[in-house]
């Protein structure tokens, strides 16, 4: 069984200590004093909010920590990303990045610096789809792209295995796996759905939000990619028409069947 | 701040050259370094690397002429430096730079004992600039060419630096090819552009080279060395390096294509000036750091200098311009700063060698792309290297900071 994993403000650790966790805040000095040693095994990541400044303290901390940078405004904020690129060299790093006018070059610095990427991918409009094809063609073709970018990534190798993909789990949004407490110590959903009501099974919420679609015949009744997708592009507004990203999901499908032929080919020629 | 692992240290022993080369980016000074300074600079090195957990350094020795000083000087210091470093945990390589005029066999327990027996001298062709005062270039070429014929007699592993000039560009890339590899018998070497540093005169005024032509001789020679010294272990660069990069290797590409060189490097003079490198420390003293012997904090003199500053500014500036819509951003990060500012620009601009750098890397992302093919690995040819390695990975969402480590 997978167990639950807490997106916490710091200074809710003593309230959610020894438990699976995220720890997010905007000053990495808290995190360097908070955090104990004995804490570290429950961390999947921390999480850096607003680009802070003072991350020299996270240097030698921790080394081997992953440590998630999220920009809250790609278009602006991202040539400010080079001044975390050391912290690679003793850290994973990656960038969330909502998908907004602007993200590209985010995505791009971002890469070029090494940093795996999130992309906080929502319902994107027509114009960020097309950003979408053109980055997707990137990290699937160019040999300058060497770091995952997510949810392509886990996408791409799930089609590859023939494995089943849940982009609510990649996306980090599905509350069986995810809960996200607020500054107030509030369990709420994660992301999209952190201003949904607590409901009595939220461990459930995927699985009836799918049902809720196919009941009710929505686009997703035929689509080819709802195992993987789950009706994740149908929240919160259900009539979000998912042409573009079904378009993203058969590139994806397609890259990894030819990829799936090479390997063959390369294992049945050695 | 610079606080990673690493730290590269270009120390300058001297100030004073024995050549008088005329496009010589430094301006010379009679100081030495005596081993009290030195033991001053390298302890406050030291101070810097423990309160940023520093574990390793690289000395990379220059001058001025690095060999102006003694073998003994330099015995004297590695056995300092060793023992001031173990004291701290800390790990010390040393590299030399010379231009070898004052080499002898007096230098071979040195150079193998603190330099694991090799260095790295320069030379052009042809030769239009280097030269002694008083002599010409030729002159220059055959004393160089002797001192080099003794070290490698001695074992001594030599590498060049080969700055390109015009004539080396109206010779081509097969003459000059066949003069350093063939005739000079030169199996490791960087060929490097020109820059008109420091002071101004006749000579730097006549550096630059017609940015087309430069680009045609570096893919001519990247060809070359692919047909003819690939395999036969002959290495250029920065073609190797970039080859490796495109072959998803291990890679270590030139400092001028670093994502941030002030995060990794300093140079010190003999006069304790810090600056971002050897090209800035004795040349512009408007962009020097500050002074290590007057101040008694290294890390409080890189923290506090506005000059260094603008270095660690540099690339995050450059987004504003067209570097971010460059498809070989992740090799080149807007190039080096003392190319864009010697040779007129603003700082915050990017390397006037842009046409260049990007003509090779595509010359040479093709050209790997056709080695692996040759090599029958589908793969690599199929999608970027990033996503060529599906069997080992991870499908959960936690792979991808997984892969990045």
């Amino acid at each position: 069984m997978t167990s639950v994993v807490y997106q916490i403000p710091h200074d809710q650790l003593k309230a959610f200590r020894g438990r699976a966790l995220v720890v997010r805040s905007d000053r990495p000095e808290d995190l360097v004093a908070e955090l104990l040693p004995g804490d570290l095994g429950n961390l999947a990541y921390v999480k850096l909010c607003g680009l802070p400044s003072g991350t020299d303290v996270l240097m030698h901390w921790a080394e081997g920590l992953p440590i998630e940078l999220v920009l809250d405004d790609p278009e602006q904020d991202f040539p400010n990303l080079y001044r975390y690129a050391k912290l690679l060299d003793n850290h994973p790093v990656r960038v969330a990045i909502p998908v907004e006018p602007g993200f590209e070059k985010a995505v791009k610095l971002s890469s070029s610096l090494q940093f795996a990427v999130r992309l906080e991918i929502g319902q994107p409009d027509a114009l960020l789809i097309e950003s979408l094809a053109r980055l997707l063609d990137d990290y699937l073709h160019k040999t300058t792209v060497t770091q995952p970018i997510e949810c392509f990534h886990s996408l791409l190798l799930g089609f590859c295995r023939d494995e089943p993909v849940d982009l609510w789990a990649i996306q980090e949004e599905d509350p069986a796996l995810v809960r996200y407490v607020d500054e107030q110590g509030t369990e709420r959903l994660p992301g999209r759905l952190s201003a949904l009501a607590w409901g009595p099974a939220p461990e459930q919420f995927v699985d009836d939000w799918g049902s809720r679609l196919l009941t009710e015949g929505a686009e997703c009744t035929d689509c080819p990619f709802f195992s993987s997708c789950r009706g994740y592009f149908k929240w919160p507004l259900r009539d979000y028409d998912c042409v573009g990203m079904k378009t993203l999901f058969a590139t994806l499908r397609q890259a990894a069947d030819e990829l799936k032929a090479d390997i063959a080919a390369a294992t049945s020629g050695s | 701040m610079i606080n990673g692992n690493h730290l590269s240290l270009v120390l300058l022993s001297t100030n004073q050259c024995n050549a008088a080369c005329d496009y010589c980016f430094e301006d010379k000074t009679r100081d030495r370094l005596s081993l009290e300074r030195l033991q001053l600079i390298v302890g406050r090195v030291l101070d810097h690397m423990d309160e940023h957990e520093i574990g390793a350094l690289t000395i990379n020795w220059q001058g001025g002429e690095a060999m102006l000083l003694s073998p003994r000087w330099y015995r004297e210091a590695f056995v300092w430096i060793g023992e001031a470093a173990e004291k701290r945990a800390k790990r010390v390589e040393h590299g030399l730079q010379t231009n070898m005029l004052a080499y002898t066999p007096e230098w071979d327990a040195v150079i193998a004992e603190m330099f694991g027996n090799s260095l790295s001298t320069s030379l052009d062709y042809p030769n239009l600039h280097r030269k002694v005062s008083g002599r010409g270039p030729d002159h220059y070429d055959a004393l160089w060419g002797r001192k080099v014929h003794m070290a490698r007699a001695a074992g001594i592993d030599v590498k060049v630096i080969s700055v390109l000039n015009q004539g080396t560009l109206e010779i081509g890339a097969q003459r000059f090819y066949e003069h350093l590899v063939d005739e000079l018998g030169i199996t490791d070497f960087q060929i490097n552009t020109p820059f008109p540093g420091g002071s101004d005169n006749a000579a730097k005024q006549n550096l630059s080279l017609d940015v087309v032509e430069l680009s045609r001789f570096h893919c001519e020679l990247a060809d070359i060395w692919l047909e003819r010294g690939l395999h036969r272990d002959v290495r250029i660069g920065p073609f190797d390096q970039l080859l490796n990069w495109f072959m998803d290797r291990d890679t270590c590409l030139p400092c001028i294509w670093g994502k941030n060189c002030a995060d990794d490097l300093i140079a010190i003079d003999a006069r304790g000036n810090v600056a971002q490198c050897d090209c800035w420390v004795t040349s512009y003293p408007d962009h020097v750091f500050g002074n290590i012997i007057e101040c008694d904090s290294l890390s409080k003199l890189l923290r506090d200098s506005p000059a260094r500053r603008q270095f660690s500014e540099r690339p995050v500036m450059l987004m504003q311009g067209d570097c971010i819509d460059c498809d070989y951003l992740a090799l080149c990060h807007g190039g080096c700063p003392v190319r864009t500012y010697s040779m007129g620009y603003h700082l915050f601009e990017k390397d006037p060698y842009c046409h260049l750098y990007k003509a090779m890397f595509g010359h040479m992302q093709r050209r790997a792309t056709e080695v692996m093919r040759s090599w029958s690995q589908p793969l690599s040819a199929t999608v970027g290297h990033g996503q060529a390695d599906t069997a080992g990975g991870s499908t959960d969402n936690g792979g991808a900071h997984a892969r990045a480590s």
